[in-house]
């Protein structure tokens, strides 16, 4: 009864962010080890914590735990890429005028419609890198999809490749078109050599779309073959993008 | 003697005639013209007399009869959840702030009563409790007695689960009069949700009751729109008054407003670049806290640099008055307007002190508690949880403040500690006047419904409860969100002016609960 009402023991470790905490503080807490961790959450938890630590360690991010189920990783995985990307594309509403990037290009070649409505649409590359991440927050949080944190559908696992793809393409962009901002952001973030370690680890991109140059992919690719087939598979329709010019 | 009568006579008829406009001018005309009176038809006087009187029992008659359509419009309105928040919209529109005030309460009243009685019959039966309907203190009276006689018979329930964040979601604010909700998270962004069209999607998917029923369960849909601009996560969020602009303040130190778009908006339509209208730069850490006026064009924000700053969006400069703590304080954790005095507001930090400050005159004007009390002093109380059904003695040491409210019409300030207690302070002596051993783990957030009679908390123990102010009895509890390492639940609302609750958390999701 009195312990009850006691507060809680100080020598707990709280990993809490309460109201007050400075910018410096934030997530300053002990690491936990995997095995401790026993919420649903648990996958996120830790690759955040493993980012947190060092985002130049790709390998260590990338690595999943003994155990752990490749496709669950796969998809807290690229949560987490999609919500780091958002700071890009912070950077890039500034940077990415809609008079001069027109189209979402990477190079002179490569133009990309965006898949976000109904028929694929034109768009400019600043309207292009928002409605990608809006609609990869959305169906990453689709009940009907993804309505686990703990286990992944045979169907959805084709969804993670469709939305690599179109977040590459948001890479390109910046890169080819605005480098002191990719470069800025690269530096910080250490995003796209892990984004692009993932895409070719996890098959889930072929090495000819990875046209960004200079990032050499340290991991050799270990999938199995099942998993190779499904990252080929053509999207649904109602997911359609389209490659306007094919020509490199 | 004649004379006399005659004068009597004229002063009379001047009264008799007292509410016609210009009254001053035929006054005045009457001295003048005094003389000049000679044949006066009494005959013609006593007629226009009683067409008078009749006139004004018209008028009165039809006074009589306006409150009683109104809330029989009302009740009529409530039976269907949709209209009923119109309905209430309309009365507002019409009446003054006062009468609005009351039949705000009366709406919450009618609810018991239509769900006690069942009919519309139950009108009569309100009548008779409420008293005349003009009589304040009389139905101020019968609806703070009410929630004492019969606990609030709603149960909440989840109606939406808003899943479209990829990590805690921090604050959940209403719109004041739309079915519409903001949510702000760690994931950088803050979504715009209209309830509405699922609302009237449901109702439409009523006519096969099967469908009606699987659709409830499992609804999703999307945000309306995303507001991107915080590089980093969105710690707090609040609406102005009248729900046209919304300002959130985040880790990257800024204050960013908003312009609201409008709640059909394609959430894929091209960048509209005027809706970010506005950053307010000068903090110089993260933001935890901003209110915003009720009446004025006013903007608090706390920040972890240890200051208050107060805003007027717009002006140039932005900036009005900065208030810097006491390092002894701690940081600032939450701020709130008084309604009762709108030159004051409240301040929370992470000591677990708070202060009222005179925003005129830049200075504190009372500590919650007392000077006075610190040094160890304890407070006891004994309390008891419906829920629980145990009694603590709990010891209300210091303990740091995660949120701070201000009760909408008592002089009372009610704060949320990491001790896992709900204290409840006087605003007139800072004295300590109640503390509630609330949750199992520290109670993050508050919200007070617009009436003041019931009290919304939320804990990281992963529950959300609600509360009668008056008995501080909990009449309900629900487990509303799953744990991230040791944070729960982050943000509790009620809307001003529809029977909803949000509830916000660490496990990315908002729910809806009707």
């Amino acid at each position: 009864m009195s312990e009850m009402a006691d507060p809680v023991p100080a020598e707990r470790i709280l990993r809490r962010n309460r109201p007050g905490t400075k910018a410096a503080d934030w997530c300053k807490w002990p690491e936990m080890k995997f095995e401790e961790m026993d919420s649903t959450l648990s996958v996120q938890q830790y690759i955040q914590q493993t980012v947190r630590k060092d985002p130049a360690d790709i390998d260590a991010i990338l690595t999943p735990p003994k155990g752990q189920d490749e496709a669950v990783w796969k998809c807290e995985h690229l949560r987490q890429f999609c919500m780091e990307l958002n700071g890009l594309a912070v950077l890039l509403l500034d940077e990415c005028d809609p008079t001069v990037c027109t189209q979402m290009a990477a190079t002179e070649q490569w133009i990309y419609l965006c898949a976000a409505h109904k028929s694929p649409r034109e768009c400019t590359a600043i309207d292009y890198i928002r409605h990608t991440l809006d609609g990869a927050v959305s169906l990453l949080n689709n009940s009907k999809y993804f309505p686990s944190r703990i286990s992944i559908k045979e169907n959805a696992v084709a969804k993670l490749a469709s939305i690599c793809r179109r977040v590459y393409r948001i890479f390109s962009h910046a890169y080819f078109n605005h480098k002191a901002v990719f470069d800025q952001f690269e530096a910080n973030t250490h995003l796209c050599k892990r984004f692009t370690n993932f895409v070719v680890r996890f098959n889930l991109m072929q090495l000819e779309h990875l046209i960004i140059p200079n990032f050499d992919v340290g991991v050799t690719s270990a999938s199995s073959h099942a998993d190779e087939g499904q990252a080929c598979q053509t999207t649904d329709g109602s997911l359609n993008d389209t490659i306007l010019t094919g020509t490199v | 003697m004649g004379q006399q009568d005659f004068s009597n006579a004229v002063e009379e008829v001047h009264n008799e005639f007292a509410f016609l406009p210009g009254t001053d001018v035929t006054d005045s005309s009457s001295k003048t013209a005094s003389a000049v009176w000679t044949n006066v038809d009494y005959q013609a006087l006593d007629k226009k007399k009683a067409d008078f009187q009749r006139e004004l029992q018209q008028k009165k008659g039809v006074s009589r009869r306006l409150p009683r359509a109104e809330l029989d419009a009302m009740i009529t309105s409530l039976n269907v959840t949709d209209e009923g928040g119109s309905a209430f919209v309309s009365v507002a529109d019409k009446e003054s702030e006062v009468v609005a005030r009351l039949l705000s309460k009366d709406s919450k009243f009618v609810q018991d009563l239509d769900a006690a009685l069942g009919s519309v019959g139950g009108f009569s039966d309100l009548m008779a409790m409420t008293g005349p309907f003009d009589d304040s203190e009389t139905a101020n009276r019968s609806i703070i007695q009410r929630p004492r006689e019969e606990p609030l018979r709603k149960t909440w329930a989840v109606r939406f689960t808003l899943r479209c964040h990829f990590d805690c979601v921090r604050a959940i604010v209403f719109h004041p009069v739309e079915a519409i909700v903001l949510s702000a998270s760690e994931d950088a962004t803050v979504k715009l949700w209209n309830l509405q069209k699922s609302l009237t999607a449901n109702s439409a998917g009523a006519t096969g009751v099967g469908a009606g029923n699987s659709r409830k369960g499992s609804q999703d849909f999307d945000p309306v729109y995303t507001f991107h601009g915080h590089s980093g996560p969105v710690l707090c969020m609040c609406l102005s008054p009248t729900g046209d602009y919304c300002y959130t303040g985040g880790m990257d130190k800024t204050v960013r407003c908003w312009m609201m778009p409008p709640p059909n908006v394609d959430p894929y339509d091209p960048l509209d670049r005027s809706i970010s209208s506005e950053v307010l730069r000068g903090h110089d850490d993260a933001v935890w806290s901003l209110a915003f006026h009720s009446s004025d064009n006013r903007l608090i924000s706390a920040s972890a640099d240890g200051t208050l700053k107060l805003w007027e969006p717009s002006a140039n400069p932005a900036l009005l008055a900065t208030y810097v703590a006491e390092p002894d304080d701690g940081s600032p954790t939450s701020v709130d307007f008084m309604s009762s005095d709108l030159h004051h507001a409240v301040a929370a930090y992470s000591s677990g002190v708070a202060y009222i400050y005179d925003l005129e005159q830049a200075k504190t004007v009372l500590r919650f508690p007392p000077a006075s009390c610190t040094g160890g002093f304890l407070h006891f109380s004994i309390n008891v949880c419906l829920m629980c059904s145990e009694h603590f003695l709990a010891a209300c040491s210091l303990s740091p403040i995660n949120q701070i409210v201000c009760h909408p019409t008592l002089p009372i300030t009610v704060t949320a500690h990491e001790d896992r207690t709900i204290r409840f302070f006087d605003n007139n002596s800072g004295q300590m006047i109640d503390c509630v051993v609330a949750h199992l783990d520290a109670v993050t957030c508050l919200s007070i419904d617009p009436n003041g009679l019931f009290l919304l908390s939320g804990s990281h123990d992963g529950s959300l409860r609600l509360w009668n102010i008056d008995s501080k009895t909990c009449l309900q509890e629900t487990t509303a969100h799953r744990k991230k390492f040791d944070e729960s639940l982050f943000s509790v609302a009620f809307h001003p002016s529809r029977p909803i609750i949000a509830s916000a958390g660490a496990d990315g999701l908002a729910k809806i609960f009707m």
